[in-house]
């Protein structure tokens, strides 16, 4: 297992955290943010599958540590966002502009559509009540989480550069 | 198996680990196993957000306010200032007179049923899925509240306690697919379930019977009988009377065995800053009901 988990975890918290505690006070004209999503769609883009469903699975359980759905609830729908995410990267041309934004906003759909039904099979919540919130809410992270992802990945390049870069004489 | 294959087989194992955490999780959440063995993330979680909570309400504010800001920007000369400091007095008093309003609100619900016994809360968060409709208040365990009270404002019902901490509680509101109440309707005394199914932040009064003439705009109140969905995540036990919304529309069709009604809620699930938990009331003896079937 990989040392990032030991981020992910006081990370994913945070962002859980300020979501309950702060966003929920912002105006945000009806859009739905869920900030460790976010972090986890971008993390699990920038490296591989197998860091992201460990993240996925922790964020899924602050996530439903703070709200009424079962715990394990989210986990599951994050894993599977996750890994569709890591399987359209195998296929999809990943040179193209257009790529990441796809496979993010189809990574945030099926978690989504996921959370949605297990939802709908584990407790009262209809799919009718909430269905309509599905595309909004994946079109609102995927903008959310693109821009992650560059930011992610241009640190990353800094840092790579100056470990392999030469020494000052 | 040569190691190449084991290695491939080792790829998937944290994918299967966490896929079997989750429904484990899922199967003890169920159960009602967790509770107890999550207070170490749950307790100091609860301080910190009821610390973020007081400090995001300034922020709040200021992003809600950017007018003033400008103004104050422009102002320079000491004549603007002294007008400024008198605004922001006068913005605090009205600040003070809004939560003596809110103040007075709760103390007159207290005298209205002074049989019951609540303890005072405030929201500190609310919940992070899209799909449920919940609420944190800083009282918890520590307090006397446990999970299935209910919770209710100066206006009317909120909803129920679902998940405790000793120092904050999670509560499921009645705006919520899993809320489920047993209600009355005040003027036509039919009763049914009032459950947060409909669109919206509006409610839906079911099992409503078809011979009940319901009228628009009537009160919606708890009826207090108690155990009325065998759906609900919480037992559904309310005190009578609680104030629940009032009829907005009726949906009425005699192929149907019953009746609907659309159901305002009588209190704004969107802006709760304080609430009550009702820690301990009468239920109503639904053992009456079984004599007066008996033949």
């Amino acid at each position: 297992m990989s040392l990032s988990v030991y981020i992910a975890l006081p990370l994913l918290y945070a962002a859980t955290l300020l979501q309950v505690s702060l966003l929920s006070r912002l105006p945000t004209a009806g859009f739905f943010m869920q900030p460790s999503v976010l972090i986890v769609m971008a993390w699990s883009v920038h490296r591989d599958w197998r860091e992201g469903v460990i993240w996925a699975f922790i964020a899924g359980f602050y996530i439903d540590l703070f709200s009424v759905s079962p715990l394990g609830l989210s986990s599951l729908a994050l894993i599977a966002g996750v890994m569709l995410a890591a399987r359209l990267e195998q296929i999809l041309p990943t040179e193209s502009r257009f790529a990441t934004p796809i496979i993010v906003f189809l990574g945030m759909l099926t978690y989504g559509s996921v959370n949605l039904i297990l939802a709908s099979w584990l407790t009262p919540t209809q799919i009718a009540h909430y269905g309509g919130r599905v595309l909004p809410t994946a079109l609102w992270h995927t903008a959310g989480t693109v821009p992650l992802i560059w930011l992610i990945d241009g640190l990353g390049r800094v840092f790579t550069q100056r470990r392999i870069g030469p020494r000052p004489t | 198996m040569n190691l190449n294959e084991r290695r491939r087989n080792l790829r998937w194992l944290p994918l299967i680990i966490v896929i079997l955490l989750s429904i484990l999780f899922m199967a003890l959440d169920r159960a009602g196993n967790l509770t107890d063995a999550l207070r170490f993330i749950t307790e100091p979680s609860a301080n910190a957000m009821a610390w973020l909570a007081a400090r995001s309400d300034a922020f709040a504010d200021s992003l809600g306010g950017p007018r003033d800001l400008q103004t104050a920007r422009e102002q320079i000369d000491e004549l603007q200032r002294r007008i400024d400091a008198l605004e922001q007095q006068n913005r605090e008093l009205l600040e003070i007179q809004g939560e003596y309003q809110l103040l007075l609100q709760l103390f007159d619900r207290v005298n209205q049923a002074p049989d019951l016994t609540r303890v005072i809360a405030d929201v500190v968060a609310e919940g992070p899925s899209p799909y449920f409709r919940d609420i944190v208040i800083n009282r918890g365990t520590d307090d006397g509240v446990r999970v299935g009270m209910p919770v209710e404002s100066a206006q009317g019902l909120v909803g129920q306690v679902f998940r405790t901490t000793p120092n904050a509680s999670l509560v499921l509101l009645v705006a919520d697919d899993a809320s489920f109440v047993p209600a009355r309707l005040s003027a036509s005394r039919a009763t049914g379930i009032v459950n947060g199914a409909a669109a919206g932040d509006l409610l839906l009064m079911d099992w409503v019977n078809l011979e009940a003439r319901i009228n628009v705009g009537e009160i919606v109140v708890t009826s207090g009988v108690e155990g009325a969905s065998p759906q609900a995540i919480v037992a559904n036990r309310f005190p009578p009377n609680i104030v629940i919304g009032r009829v907005i529309d009726v949906e009425r069709s005699e192929a149907a065995l019953f009746q609907r009604a659309i159901i305002q809620p009588a209190v704004n699930l969107d802006a709760l800053e304080t609430v009550f938990v009702i820690t301990d009331f009468e239920p109503v003896d639904p053992s009456v009901f079984d004599i007066e079937a008996a033949p």
